[in-house]
């Protein structure tokens, strides 16, 4: 894969929340939950993030979608800082990186159904007419394994992997080229979680999509990722590829997380 | 929906005043000076001998635009100023709250009192009063709604779409909101109703010789033992039409429930 | 200008007296007791409904406060149930000279202030004085008017001499209760409105001042020391008071309190029924009171006069001028079709529940000159009052239902005060009656304040449901001569040069048929002209527990004969046994 591009840059992110205001009398509390990260990931390629609950994974992952302001580091998409543009660009580098939350229970607005979800994300002037737009978004359903029936339902009358898999379409939506899921299929059942694996390496083949995959379960990691990055405490103690983090584990931390996981 | 009926009842009794009202609204007969509840005068007459029925079914022409205009008034105001404030956050957000802090601090009735005295007292300086009177309650609901809202995954995930600020406020924040506003809104009603009455109380509401409840139930005043039936219909209709507009409000909330929808 | 300036004061107190024997309106109550049977002892709690400002005779305005002072203090004489003689009290006896210009008072010698000093002519000098100095502002100096000067010869004997006989010499003379030398005569006239005397006041009356909790309650006692032997009975007068009407009446039939003034008129109905039935300890007495009501019309042009006044600043306006005749009510014909338009008999029994007189001209009804014969009687006539209007171009061209007049249609507003159910109730009924004929009234409820200060004092307004508290004192010049057009009380600005040449003509007649004569002619001409529409006199509406022996209540007052009230032994409650601190 010599000629595979740079598509995302993260260099030496650090992100602190305040968890309360300060006072007079009071110092505000810090939160420090990145301590200085730093990776990358290739055009092309399935970056996956582990570590256990609180490490700062979901912290990144807002901080590269523009939500979470880090105090400092650098977050480039293809080589443009997304903290340093007007909020017209902003809105342009965005529908090119698109979200996969954790909870899909939370991800869709109750107040619109399956269809409007999806057709929100392509843009206004994408389709010509209402026909075709329609058929964009059947496109999209069917891309994720639903069908027209699904068209007008509420989320409330969805299951969690059907939910999921709506949102998956939703993401796909604005043709992105970077997908991050964040920790996707912890809330499914086991069986629920193959058939959504599958599905995310079809899409990916199908799509040419790039991947950053957060999760702490390594045995998905391990059918999913090409590269590995291991996270503890806001630092990554260990980046490579798959691999060498599963066959040669560098860090003991890692090694830790192996075993607990019966994968060493 | 009891509630609904409710409200419907009294609704088109108000459109229909001309028809159903038994006798001309304003016409007194002086020799018939409260007279008890008869066949002649079902719920009896005022001190001017004008019959009570008539009216209190014109009084709900009155008390109902008012509660109704002054509600939508304050709740259009609540809903723009509480989406900017909770949405936006930031010193747009602090000011506007300052702002709320501020007006909710004033009596409502000093207010009131001074902007109607300052200008000639009408039904339209009243609602209008009223309404602007009202709206920050109905803005701290808002706001904190919006302020939960934001932080919903699917208000990030519509962000991540690259939406625009309007799309994202009629799309996913109104429809969310939409339910307590209804709710909050039909409350308002009733208290504007009520608030109406009070203000009629000081003569400032409605201008004589035009009926509302509330410068009904004044009316009952002048011997309220003795002329219970004033105080007891005018009390019993205002009553009913809160609590219709309250059932109303829960029935609504729960027909707006994106789980009830099927 | 100058006038509006301070004249904002609103007390309307204008009194007349003269003239009349026959009037036995005093009401006593005394069957079942003899002289043998009065004994000593008793408390009377008042309800007021507004603290007194102050209780000096010289600075007291309102109502409530010029009570209470008729009992710390004393007059020289005071008027007779008549309304035309007097009866001594600080003075034994008067005597015109025979010129009639001057009267010569023999003093009582011994009169003792509640402090124990003597009352003496010096004292009388000295209230004559404070009275008249424009640095105290007594509302009682127009009484004054006509003396020129008083003069003590001794200790016991006065003279106050006048500029010109008039029919009310004695009563201008005795007019004002004798305030003390000894206390006062430090204080700068000016500053006499924070005298410490204001709260802690000395007369000479039966009752001296105890305490005053402001907002709560103010307590007298029997002064021990009177002049007059053996009086005064009860032993203690305590003024309560009560926020509003509704809760005094409330406390009158808890018995928390024994005397109430001003029932209101459904209460005071249902009152007169159960004490015909022995139903209640409480008794109803109802008479004659000082109130009336009407309507005052703006003869002028309000804006015109507002223009005008503006220009003139403080120079001398050209009356011709200023008084551009109003749109509406600049016409006799129109004011008259208004006031047939009117029911006025059917207002005065609804909104007075009976207890109340239709009034058709000028003259309070209480007044000797009262001659209902002399009016010219508006009566009911709604029809006429169509045609009248007819008659002056107003008709209702455009078709709906309002009259109207070269384009100007006929609508204005009719103001009264706020917080008075019975002129609301006549406002809402003139209302529909004259929307009847045509006529759109608006009503206009205003602070009393701002009624008088920025709509009737400045000209400002249209009509006015109002009334007027009557003095005892017969003078209609404030209220309609062309010398009182930019007064306060002449709101109407009524100019008619048949009223002042009458005012002139009777000037110094003291023939008791002439001054009739001049009296109807005055009811006639005004009753005609109609500046106001009159609506109804009053009756009082006086609730008294019926313990109290020997009292007389009339239209010169609720407590004109305090010092005779007693109560029988088998009568008193908790309160007559209340022990005094
Ligand atoms: N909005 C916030 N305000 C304050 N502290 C926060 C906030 N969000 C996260 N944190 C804290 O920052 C740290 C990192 O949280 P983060 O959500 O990034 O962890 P995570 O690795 O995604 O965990 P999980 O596996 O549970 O999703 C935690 O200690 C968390 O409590
Ligand atoms: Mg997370």
């Amino acid at each position: 894969m010599g000629h595979s591009q740079l598509l995302l840059s993260v260099e030496d992110l650090i992100i602190h929340y305040q968890s309360r205001k300060s006072t007079l009398f009071t110092k505000p509390e810090i939160v420090s939950a990145v301590r200085g990260v730093t990776f990358s990931i290739n055009s092309g390629e399935t970056l996956a993030i582990v570590g256990e609950s609180g490490c700062g994974k979901t912290s990144i992952v807002m901080s590269i979608l523009g939500f979470v302001k880090p105090v400092s580091g650098k977050i480039k998409y293809k080589g443009t800082d997304i903290w340093d543009v007007t909020r017209e660009e902003l809105r342009g580098i965005r529908r090119k990186i698109q979200p996969v939350f954790q909870d899909p229970h939370h991800s869709l607005n109750p107040r619109m159904t399956v269809g409007q979800a999806i057709e929100d994300g392509l843009w206004p002037h994408q389709y010509e007419d209402m026909i075709e737009k329609q058929n964009g978004v059947l496109e999209l359903l069917r891309a994720v394994r639903l069908g027209k029936e699904h068209l007008n339902t509420y989320p409330h009358q969805l299951s969690g992997g059907q939910k999921q898999r709506v949102c998956i379409a939703r993401a796909l939506a604005p043709n992105p080229e970077l997908l991050i899921l964040d920790e996707p299929l912890s809330s499914q059942d086991l069986s629920i979680q193959a058939t959504l694996v599958n599905l995310l390496l079809d899409l990916k083949q199908k799509k040419g999509l790039t991947y950053l995959f957060i999760s702490h379960d390594l045995r998905i990691v391990r059918s999913i990722a090409q590269q590995v990055a291991v996270m503890r405490d806001g630092i990554l103690v260990e980046v490579s590829d798959r691999d060498s983090i599963f066959n040669n584990p560098q860090h003991s931390y890692t090694e830790s997380l192996l075993k607990s996981s019966g994968l060493l | 929906m009891v509630g609904a009926v409710i409200v419907l009842i009294i609704f088109f009794s108000a459109l229909g005043a001309p028809i159903l009202a038994p006798y001309d609204v304003n016409a007194q007969n002086l020799t018939m000076s409260l007279q008890p509840p008869s066949t002649s005068h079902l719920l009896g007459t005022d001190v001017y001998g004008r019959d009570l029925l008539s009216r209190l079914i014109y009084g709900a022409r009155v008390s109902l635009g008012i509660g109704l205009s002054a509600a939508f008034i304050a709740t259009t105001v609540g809903v723009f100023v509480g989406v900017f404030a909770g949405f936006l956050g930031g010193w747009v957000d602090w000011l506007l709250m300052r702002i709320v802090d501020v007006l909710m601090g004033f009596p409502r009735l000093v207010v009131m009192l001074l902007a109607v005295g300052f200008g000639t007292p009408s039904i339209w300086l009243t609602l209008t009063v009223l309404g602007l009177l009202a709206w920050m309650e109905v803005a701290r609901i808002v706001r904190g709604e919006v302020m939960v809202i934001r932080e919903m995954l699917y208000l990030k995930a519509a962000q991540a779409l690259g939406l625009k600020r309007s799309r994202i406020i009629m799309g996913y924040i109104l429809p969310n909101v939409i339910g307590s506003v209804i709710v909050s809104t039909t409350l308002l009603i009733g208290t504007m109703i009520l608030v109406e009455a009070s203000l009629s109380f000081l003569g400032l509401g409605v201008q004589p010789p035009n009926a509302s409840w509330g410068t009904i139930l004044n009316q009952g005043r002048v011997d309220p033992v003795g002329a219970w039936w004033i105080s007891a219909f005018g009390g019993l209709m205002i009553i009913i039409t809160v609590v219709g507009f309250n059932l109303l409000g829960d029935g609504l909330r729960d027909l707006l429930d994106p789980r009830s929808l099927t | 200008m100058k006038y509006i300036k301070h004249m904002i004061t609103i007390s309307m107190v204008f009194l007349f007296a003269y003239g009349s024997e026959n009037q036995k309106n005093s009401l006593t109550f005394e069957k079942e007791y003899s002289e043998e049977d009065i004994v000593d002892g008793g408390t009377l709690v008042v309800g007021i409904m507004g603290d007194p400002e102050a209780l000096n005779p010289l600075t007291a305005l309102s109502k409530y406060a010029k009570d209470v002072v008729s009992l710390i203090f004393r007059s020289l004489a005071d008027i007779n149930a008549d309304l035309n003689s007097f009866s001594p009290q600080l003075a034994k006896s008067w005597l015109f000279s025979n010129d009639g210009l001057s009267i010569t008072f023999n003093l009582r010698t011994d009169v003792l202030w509640h402090d124990g000093e003597r009352f003496t002519a010096k004292d009388v000098i000295f209230t004559y004085a404070m009275q008249t100095d424009p640095g105290v502002g007594w509302d009682g100096l127009f009484y004054k008017e006509s003396i020129r000067a008083v003069k003590a010869l001794n200790d016991s004997t006065v003279i106050f001499e006048f500029l010109e006989r008039t029919p009310t010499m004695l009563m201008d003379a005795v007019e004002g209760y004798i305030v003390p030398e000894h206390l006062l005569a430090d204080i700068t006239p000016n500053r006499i409105a924070e005298a410490e005397f204001n709260r802690s006041p000395i007369g000479t009356g039966p009752f001296k001042f105890v305490k005053w909790k402001t907002q709560q309650s103010i307590v007298l006692e029997k002064f021990n020391k009177y002049y007059i032997e053996g009086k005064p009975h009860l032993d203690r007068i305590v003024f309560q008071v009560v926020s509003n009407n509704i809760s005094l009446w409330q406390q009158v039939r808890s018995g928390d309190v024994d005397l109430m003034e001003g029932v209101p008129p459904r209460d005071f109905v249902k009152l007169k029924d159960d004490w015909a039935k022995r139903k209640t300890n409480i008794r109803p007495i109802t008479f004659l009171g000082r109130q009336y009501d009407f309507i005052g019309w703006n003869l002028i042009d309000p804006d015109h006069y507002a223009t005008v006044m503006a220009e003139a600043g403080d120079e001398e306006v050209d009356l011709d001028r200023l008084l551009k005749p109003n749109k509406f009510f600049g016409n006799q014909k129109v004011r008259a079709a208004l006031t047939m338009a009117i029911d006025r008999s059917a207002i005065t029994e609804l909104v007075n529940q009976g207890m109340a007189v239709r009034m058709d001209g000028p003259t309070p009804i209480i007044w000797t000159s009262y001659n209902n014969e002399a009016n010219t009687i508006w009566h009911y006539n709604p029809d006429l009052a169509v045609q009248f209007l007819n008659d002056e171009g107003w008709v209702d061209s455009d078709g709906d239902g309002v009259l109207d007049k070269d384009g100007l249609k006929f609508s204005f507003e009719m103001a009264t005060n706020i917080g008075n159910e019975r002129r609301k109730q006549a406002l809402t009924i003139i209302q529909e009656q004259l929307s009847g004929i045509g006529v759109e009234m608006i009503q206009k409820i205003a602070d009393p304040g701002l009624l008088f200060g920025r709509m009737l004092i400045p000209r400002q307004f249209d009509a006015a449901l109002i009334g007027w508290e009557v003095g005892l004192k017969m003078d209609l010049t404030p209220l309609f001569h062309s010398s009182s057009l930019l007064m306060p009380f002449n709101f109407t600005s009524f100019r008619s040069q048949e009223f002042d040449k009458l005012k002139e003509a009777a000037k110094g007649n003291f023939d008791r048929t002439a001054t009739q004569e001049y009296w109807d002619n005055i009811a006639k001409l005004l009753s005609f002209e109609l500046p106001y529409t009159w609506l109804y006199y009053k009756m009082e509406n006086v609730a008294l527990h019926k313990r109290f022996k020997g009292t007389v209540i009339d239209k010169r007052g609720t407590y004109i004969n305090l010092e005779d009230w007693w109560v029988p032994h088998e009568e008193r409650t908790e309160v007559d046994r209340m022990a005094p601190n």
